[in-house]
């Protein structure tokens, strides 16, 4: 404990010095601070992850302290019950003074926006605002994909663009391909063939039985993008972080019903016919296939970094795949969220200092506050070069504090990093004494996946009634597909029937209904957007 | 009296010991691998290479358990809401199933309704909270001691037995050689109902020791937190989705392999506590002994 | 002995109700704390049983929010799959009690007739201990003993019959039985625990009076201690009957997955799909009133059933 005090107080000397010590004028903050004369105490009601440390004893919010004159008091709740804490916060009307870090829906929006409870911000954006409104006019739709139905904003917006962020990666084992004397796979039929030939030469996997694709039906780890995304979709794999939908020409159309799905599926049919999928991916748990990866037996999986599945070392072995096409000649796409949230933070109507209280947000939309927030002291972990930002040698930082990478430690001592702010870090990981591996990672998706990032179909605010009919349909045509999906695949259903049987059922389950209320919407939303 | 045993009664013991074995086997199996699991390496675990001896041996879920600061802080409320929660528990339960064996309870058959009912219907979390609120008891230690007092399935079965197995005449005697109702409660019925008290002790001690939601909820000093609390802060990790960014899944890769290595650690840490009580429990389990020495 | 009470109860006066109250106050202290209690933390709050029937949002209390009346449970009967997950619900239930009922009885008795106390409790102990396992890690040893790559299972019915592994969790037809056996595996020993201290609590002069009859072990067991226990049997089946309509969630979410999903989901996972969509408060609670009034409804029934063969019952 007492470490931790002063290794904060060296923090902030540390930070002060290199503040002028800096020669990049990336100090960008055009809010004027302090924010208050005398001393402000505010209630704040916020999660807590598994992985943060204390918030009170924390680098940021001591920073933010001194910076603004406003002080923080935390209500902070573990996040798998924030939900039902935060009902009965609403219940019995004990506010507090904002909510942040997210765990606010849009339906919440809507609903508390509209009773008041959540006031809207639409004057404070504009007005006590510097740094969100240079942040708009970088990225326009940060303003209007947060405009609810009445035409206000109730939250705080977040923004995080870069090829870094918003997307899944799939990486395939290099050293085997290399052995084989394969290439990387342009096209499906490629990918067959390699997955074909890794299944051939099971003394490749050195520690186990060798797999070619493994992962997760039940959660994100899924083959499915890489094939949809090969035959030109961007939705159908909501499990995977993106939609369910596809937008054809203005029409809202439900993935899982048009050809080319169909055509995903059968392709899919074939790997899992000819051995190339996990016998046990439909059924296995996320331990089980993580240690499959750790054991090096996977030769091709989607996931955040290899290295976050096998060592540092090992990683090395696993590349990025580029999009694949299922027909050369075939333009080449890859889904990306659009990188913006809403709910990060809310000012409620028991605040007596809401300006004070944007203001205090808005120092966060600037780059100084954004960096700051997310990686901590500057000079400590990282420094400003010309580009940008540039991490220092992370590995002898931690070993003292039992940690073993930067983010734990971060989200331990330094900032929870659950702020509204904007950023792009696009040139965030280079040079110096980043490691290797992580570098190459970081320069493979900005090579390889950036130039095909497409958008998808939005995130957008529904009326209650919108909200109530839509959340039931989606229910059951949600279970449905995915339990045809497996069927499908496995073969206890036959993809002849595909055009008859399926979709009968999806239509007695009422998706013409679905896809009308979601067109409604998205009308909505594109007519906002002007 | 020792009974003795006849050639179809050693047949039959044979069997019993038999079966007995054979279910005592099948259940001891997966305890067995959850031990060899706690000192085994995750990875080897997961992998299902694990079966009769640990691999990868290694101590490390237990000192990750025991290094955790709260877990002390944990155990100290645990014991605290265990001890004083089941002695409450086991007043008000003990009292009210007495006296709705006694048919001279006036509204018997409805204050067995009221009790039932509230098996089936309540209000849910949000009026509870409320009436929590209304009654100043948030984030007090009375939140969690008077939210568990009793079980109307517990009154059940404990009037269940009160009502089957202690005789009337000796109640039937008691009152006419003039005992008081608490007096026939505290000097004949507690004594015989040593076994079900010994369950209710049982029951309402492991239902404290477990509890974890009203800690929850009710209370936001984590000074007041009990031990299954802490515990799960552990266990429950964020989703790793592939969509977010390296940095954020290396923490949450971080977090969840803590989690793995003290997974099976922590099951036996929290729970062989609880398993040591019962074998001082069980010594009620007899009966005969008490009424003999009552009938007397 | 009881007759004499009785005869007194019949010629009631409010005279003599009042008499009879007094003459047993003490009774009603007993009886107080927990119904204090009650009145307090189940009464007081039982208004919000409305929710049912609202549009609820928290800020505008319980009845500032919008009456809706049925519904949320026309939602809940007009979706696809309603038939499927109250059949599932109440298919794992029947079959955990067709299974998982008399164990515990079997093993209460079996035990009772061991007379080495040291093995007695050896037994006892390992009995009971699954019920100390979580949820959670109870269904990572499941999927790791029955996975087709390495689990116990199917290497053990490899190595007797030479049969190609089969992925248990992926067959419908058989999730049913993984979930029942493993809940009986979890549950039994503890479950045991009642019955046996309700066989602490037959008088053992009755076994001495028998054994002088001839009477050998096994007859005692059939004749003596399971009518003994009787009473305890049939509260604790007219309780299970209780919960006939809820099947907990957490064990299912665990063990299901799309290959199994028709056999597997019940009516605790749905609702809990829809709240992921949008926290929905009232619907829950509209499913959940609806699941309480079957249960009840299905405990009266047995209990007056039990009141009819002369057995023990509730009320």
């Amino acid at each position: 404990m007492k470490k931790l005090v002063s290794l904060t107080l060296a923090l902030l000397l540390l930070l002060m010095s290199s503040a002028l010590a800096s020669d990049v004028d990336v100090y960008t903050n055009k809010q004027p601070m302090p924010i208050a004369e005398e001393k402000i105490e505010l209630t704040m009601m916020a999660a807590r992850q598994a992985m943060h440390g204390n918030w009170e004893d924390m680098w940021w919010f001591q920073y933010m302290e001194d910076l603004t004159n406003i002080h923080w008091n935390f209500d902070l709740v573990p996040s798998d019950s924030y939900q039902e804490k935060k009902n009965l916060v609403l219940a019995s009307q004990d506010l507090p003074d904002m909510f942040y870090g997210g765990g606010i829906s849009k339906a919440d929006e809507v609903t508390y926006g509209g009773l008041g409870i959540f006031i809207p911000l639409n004057d404070y954006l504009e007005n006590s605002m510097p740094n969100f409104k240079a942040a708009v006019e970088k990225w326009p739709d940060l303003y209007t994909y947060a405009i609810t139905l009445d035409g206000n904003v109730y939250s705080f917006p977040y923004i995080w663009r870069s090829a870094s962020s918003g997307t899944t990666k799939y990486v395939i084992n290099k050293d085997w391909l290399d052995t084989l004397g394969l290439d990387m796979p342009e096209t499906l039929d490629d990918l067959y063939n390699v997955l074909a030939a890794f299944r051939d030469h099971p003394e490749l996997s050195e520690k186990g039985p060798m797999i070619p694709f493994s992962g997760l039906n039940n959660s994100s780890i899924q083959i499915d993008q890489l094939v949809l995304s090969a035959y030109g979709l961007l939705g159908g794999s909501a499990k995977q972080g993106f939609t369910n939908y596809e937008v054809v020409d203005g029409e809202v159309k439900y993935a899982a019903t048009l050809p080319q799905y169909k055509d995903a599926l059968t392709y899919i049919k074939k790997l899992y016919d000819d051995g190339l999928i996990d016998s046990e991916y439909f059924t296995q748990t996320s331990e089980q296939w993580s240690a499959k990866g750790a054991n090096l037996q996977i030769g091709m999986y989607n996931c955040a970094a290899p290295y976050v599945v096998c060592s540092l070392e090992e990683a090395a072995s696993y590349k990025l795949m580029a999009p694949l096409v299922a027909e050369e000649g075939q333009e080449k796409i890859w889904p990306q969220t659009s990188g913006i949230q809403t709910g990060r933070a809310v000012i409620t109507c028991v605040n007596s200092y809401p300006e004070e209280t944007a203001r205090w947000i808005d120092y966060t939309y600037s780059t100084e506050g954004a960096n700051l927030e997310v990686c901590g002291p500057e000079g400590i972990l990282w420094h400003w070069v010309e580009e940008g930002v540039v991490w220092v040698s992370e590995e002898q930082k931690f070993k003292d504090s039992g940690l073993n990478s930067w983010s734990g430690y971060k989200l331990a001592y330094v900032s929870p990093d659950v702020s509204p702010l904007a950023m792009d870090t696009s040139l965030f990981y280079d040079l110096e004494d980043y490691p290797p591996v992580k570098k190459a990672w970081y320069a493979s998706y900005r090579d390889q996946l950036a130039p095909y990032y497409k958008s998808f179909f939005p995130d957008m605010y529904y009326t209650d009634e919108e909200q109530m009919e839509i959340s039931s349909l989606t229910v059951d045509i949600e279970s449905y597909v995915e339990q045809c999906k497996a069927k499908f695949i496995v073969g206890e259903m036959s993809l002849d029937t595909f055009e008859t049987d399926y979709m009968a059922a999806l239509e007695k389950m009422q998706l013409p209904r679905l896809l009308e209320l979601q067109q409604t919407a998205y009308d909505r939303y594109l007519a906002n957007l002007d | 009296m020792k009974i003795k045993n006849t050639a179809v009664d050693r047949a039959f013991i044979a069997v019993n010991y038999t079966l007995l074995t054979l279910c005592f086997l099948l259940v001891l199996y997966p305890l067995y691998y959850v031990v060899c699991a706690s000192v085994s390496d995750p990875v080897e675990v997961n992998l299902g290479h694990v079966f009769l001896y640990p691999r990868g041996f290694s101590m490390e879920g237990y000192h990750k358990v025991f290094a955790y600061q709260p877990v002390w802080i944990g155990y100290r409320n645990t014991i605290f809401y265990t001890v004083v929660g089941t002695a409450i528990s086991l007043a008000v339960t003990l009292s009210c199933a007495y006296a709705l064996t006694r048919k001279e309870l006036l509204g018997r058959g409805f204050f067995m309704m009221v009790i039932t009912i509230t098996m089936f219907f309540g209000g849910g979390l949000i009026p509870t909270y409320l009436v929590v609120r209304e009654m100043h008891m948030i984030n007090t230690v009375w939140a969690i001691l008077l939210l568990g007092a009793t079980s109307a399935h517990n009154i059940i079965v404990t009037r269940t037995f009160m009502g089957s197995s202690i005789p009337g005449e000796i109640q039937e005697s008691a009152m006419i050689d003039g005992a008081t109702d608490f007096g026939i409660f505290f000097r004949i019925v507690l004594p015989l109902s040593m076994p079900i008290i010994a369950v209710m002790t049982l029951f309402f001690g492991v239902g404290r020791w477990n509890s974890y939601f009203n800690e929850l909820i009710y209370l936001n000093d984590s000074k007041l937190y009990s031990l299954q609390l802490y515990l799960r802060e552990i266990l429950v990790r964020n989703q790793i989705s592939e969509i977010m960014s390296a940095e954020d899944a290396e923490a949450a890769a971080e977090q969840a392999r803590v989690a793995e290595i003290m997974k099976f650690s922590l099951i036996i840490v929290s729970t062989v506590p609880i398993m040591c009580v019962y074998p001082f429990l069980q010594k009620f389990f007899i009966k005969g002994v008490m009424l003999g020495a009552v009938k007397g | 002995m009881a007759a004499q009470l009785n005869v007194q109860r019949r010629k009631r006066t409010p005279a003599q109700l009042g008499k009879k109250i007094i003459l047993h106050w003490q009774l009603y202290v007993l009886i107080a704390p927990a119904l204090i209690y009650y009145a307090l933390f189940h009464y007081w709050p039982i208004y919000g049983l409305q929710i049912a029937f609202r549009n609820f949002v928290p800020t505008l209390g319980i009845t500032g929010s919008k009456w809706v009346g049925l519904m949320h449970l026309k939602r809940f009967f007009n979706s696809y799959y309603f038939g499927m997950l109250v059949r599932n619900t109440f298919v794992i239930n029947l079959y955990s009690l067709a299974v998982g009922f008399p164990v515990p009885i079997l093993l209460a008795l079996m035990i009772n007739e061991v007379e080495r106390s040291g093995y007695k409790r050896l037994v006892q102990t390992v009995l009971y201990a699954p019920h100390f396992i979580s949820t959670v890690v109870l269904c990572g040893m499941i999927c790791s003993f029955l996975s087709p790559s390495n689990g116990l299972i199917n290497m053990i019915i490899k190595g007797f019959t030479g049969r190609e592994p089969v992925n248990y969790l992926g067959n419908p037809r058989i999730f049913k039985t993984i979930y029942v056996l493993s809940g009986v595996w979890q549950s039994s020993g503890w479950g045991a625990i009642v019955y046996i201290a309700a066989l602490a609590g037959i008088d053992p002069e009755l076994h001495e009076a028998a054994t002088i009859d001839g009477a050998n072990r096994l007859q005692r067991m059939l004749h003596i201690n399971l009518p003994g226990i009787m009473p305890t049997i049939t509260i604790m089946f007219i309780l299970r009957m209780g919960s006939m309509m809820s099947v907990g969630f957490e064990k299912i979410f665990l063990l299901q997955n799309s290959l199994n999903m028709e056999a597997s989901d019940v009516i605790s996972t749905y609702v809990y799909r829809i709240g992921l969509q949008n926290a929905q408060y009232s619907f829950s609670a509209a499913v959940g009133l609806f699941n309480s009034v079957i249960n009840f409804a299905l405990l009266l029934v047995f209990n007056t059933i039990s009141k009819a063969v002369g057995q023990s019952r509730l009320f």
